[in-house]
């Protein structure tokens, strides 16, 4: 993991290095509104995607 | 020192048909004069030590110069040299006795069994700590360790978790066992003159001294039972408050790998009748709504949660931010 330049308040942007897409999906779902993924768009696509579904859920 | 080296080479030329010097020098620690001295000290005192000359020479024991063992099978050898247990042995302060032991049964092994060694450590490893955890061995494990092998009373400071005032408190101490779980040690005691068992762990002595005093083992006192005992008590203890939840197929599937085996169970005790689309729904203990909010949390859109209503609220908002950021 490296930290890149660091941003106003507390928000960073950091690369993440990752063995397993799958993996990234469990581990960075479950920080929930605290975390954005910017990239890759595939996993960006598949956590928005779940985030909807849930929103809707408890809608 | 001398007649421990001595011993220890003898020791080593059992185990190998033969060794050089600088070999021997390098195992012993010493320089490869002082190898020529003890092998020529060995010989005087009638250990048949031989010396081959020449660039391929070396020392070897002569006329099958051996101690057996008897009634060693293959596997119980084998068991002896499973290598992650040294690592074990070692943070107990147990290294060296350790690989005397392993040299010693080395040496004396019956010639069928010499591959016993390599076959075991080449097989089987074991490292105990979880994944992403450094392992961290507590300065005073060998203090501990010595007193449980001798039944030796302590008188141990040690610091209370922070949930009990993360005070300090001093206790004479019974050590009737120690226990490594995911890396961290445990030290099974009993409060000197009585009472119940214990479980302390060692990272949090922050002092131990054994004095000559000795105490009596209760014969009746079974460590790996009172410890899978206490391991439940402690998962069950935990667990204080409740979450019911809807869970879809895929949710049941990941639930173990969010919450606790015990609530796991506990949820999977609980399940009603699956609906049309397979959702089941379950109670599950948890530590806390807390704990539980990034818990289930996790299984995103997998599960729902039906009640307490705050911790419903609190995941349906998360959610909601989470949907717009990603808008």
């Amino acid at each position: 993991m490296s930290a890149g330049r660091g941003f106003p308040g507390s928000a960073r942007v950091w690369g993440v290095r990752g063995g397993c897409a799958h993996v990234a999906y469990g581990q960075l779902f479950a920080l929930g509104p605290d975390a954005e993924v910017v990239a890759p768009a595939g996993l960006r696509e598949r956590i928005a995607e779940a985030a909807r579904r849930m929103a809707d859920r408890y809608a | 020192m001398r007649a421990a080296r001595l011993i220890k080479m003898v020791l080593l030329l059992q185990s190998r048909p033969s060794m050089t010097a600088g070999e021997l020098a390098r195992e012993l620690e010493v320089s490869e004069r002082t190898v020529t001295r003890d092998a020529q000290a060995l010989s005087e005192a009638g250990v048949p030590v031989y010396a081959d000359r020449g660039r391929a020479g070396g020392y070897r024991l002569i006329g099958g110069y051996r101690t057996r063992l008897t009634g060693l099978a293959r596997g119980e050898a084998e068991a002896l040299f499973l290598s992650g247990v040294p690592g074990a042995l070692r943070e107990m302060g147990l290294e060296d006795a350790a690989s005397a032991a392993r040299l010693k049964v080395s040496a004396a092994l019956m010639p069928s069994l010499q591959g016993a060694s390599r076959t075991a450590a080449q097989r089987f490893h074991l490292d105990a700590p979880g994944w992403f955890q450094e392992p961290r061995t507590p300065e005073l494990l060998p203090a501990v360790a010595d007193a449980v092998w001798d039944d030796r009373v302590v008188r141990a400071r040690y610091r209370r978790s922070a949930e009990e005032g993360a005070r300090e408190v001093e206790r004479k101490l019974e050590p009737y066992g120690l226990v490594l779980k995911a890396g961290v040690w445990y030290l099974c005691a009993r409060v000197a003159g009585g009472g119940a068992h214990r479980v302390y762990r060692i990272d949090r002595f922050t002092g131990v001294v054994a004095g000559e005093e000795r105490f009596e083992r209760d014969e009746e006192f079974d460590l790996p039972g009172f410890w899978a005992e206490r391991a439940e008590e402690f998962a069950r203890s935990i667990l204080r408050a409740e979450v019911v939840l809807r869970l879809s197929p895929a949710g049941i599937r990941r639930l173990p790998h969010v919450i606790e085996p015990a609530s796991v169970a506990a949820a999977r005790e609980s399940a009603g009748e699956p609906d049309g689309q397979g959702w089941v729904t379950v109670t599950v203990p948890v530590e806390s709504e807390e704990v539980a909010y990034g818990q289930l949390f996790a299984l995103g859109p997998d599960a729902e949660v039906v009640a307490p209503a705050g911790l419903r609220e609190r995941i349906a908002e998360a959610a909601r931010r989470m949907a717009d950021r990603y808008a």
